[in-house]
């Protein structure tokens, strides 16, 4: 009971906080409500008892991700003045959402047709801390130190592209 | 599901929804002034301010904010390491050994190339 409850609160929350993202005029107030968004999104995954993705859509998505997008609307530094006018574009959402529209109802009829033992819990230990860390650090042990080869690379290439210019004063 | 986490789930829900509703009732409620007088800058006798507050932004933060992202992540894969680590023993251990000195080669580098100082 309170998990469905928990569960229609989040998810309005999440959707929310997309439509925010979308209809707000100034990026700050869109980005705001895209942290909604996430949060919401990864309460969800807690309910779902995948404890790690929470912590992971926390951490990642949630913290350095969005610090990031917001380090761009720094960047890019915009004012009231440098908004657009956006004069059509109630117009424009209404034409999307009739776009939009016919594809939510086949993919609402696909999940329909979907048998609905398909869609069983999985076991209590599933999506826990300890039983990822246990079959990524012995099955999947070299992808997991292929991937900080991958961080690496990703390391060396931000400072190359972004922090090598000297700066002449 | 434990009593905390309920709590705090239903705290985080009505915070959302509590913070803009007080926002927009102090839009709507709230007293309100206006007047040539009143919304002049005005900076201790300086009649005149010069430039914006909004600044140009130097390219070294958003640099900072890709190594934060990288090394969160190498934080991220320690997590579910620390929680099963009894259970890896040695082999676990000498595993995030790897993993660490791999990226530490990383940190070395952008300490030597001087990413890190602020110039």
């Amino acid at each position: 009971m309170t998990e469905t409850l928990l569960f229609y609160g989040f998810g309005l929350l999440s959707i929310l906080g997309a439509l925010g993202l979308i209809l707000f005029k100034h990026p700050m107030n869109g980005a705001m409500s895209f942290v909604i968004t996430l949060i919401s999104l990864a309460c969800l995954y807690a309910l779902l008892s995948a404890k790690l993705i929470f912590a992971i859509q926390l951490i990642v998505y949630a913290g350095a991700i969005m610090s990031l997008i917001l380090f761009i609307i720094m960047f890019l530094n915009i004012g009231e003045s440098d908004l657009p006018e956006e004069r059509g574009r109630w117009f424009y959402l209404a034409g999307g959402i009739v776009a939009i529209g016919p594809i939510a109802i086949l993919m609402q009829r696909a999940f329909k047709t979907l048998p609905p033992g398909e869609t069983a819990i999985v076991g209590d230990g599933f999506g826990g801390v300890q039983e990822v860390g246990m079959v990524l650090f012995t099955d999947w042990l070299l992808p997991f130190e292929i991937v900080s080869i991958l961080l690496l690379v990703a390391l060396v290439g931000a400072v190359v592209l972004a922090g090598k210019r000297e700066v002449s004063e | 599901m434990s009593v905390e986490l309920l709590l705090s789930a239903f705290i985080f829900i009505f915070l959302c929804f509590a913070i803009p509703t007080v926002m927009l009732m102090m839009v709507v409620f709230g007293p309100r002034s206006g007047g040539k007088a009143k919304n002049e800058p005005y900076e201790s006798g300086i009649k005149h301010v010069v430039g914006m507050a909004d600044q140009k932004f130097s390219v070294k933060f958003y640099l900072l904010a890709i190594l934060f992202l990288i090394f969160d992540i190498e934080a991220v894969f320690m997590y579910p390491w620390a929680v099963s680590l009894r259970e890896l023993g040695v082999f676990g251990f000498l595993e995030m050994v790897v993993f660490i000195l791999l990226l530490l080669t990383g940190l070395i580098y952008i300490i030597k190339k001087g990413v890190l100082n602020w110039r």
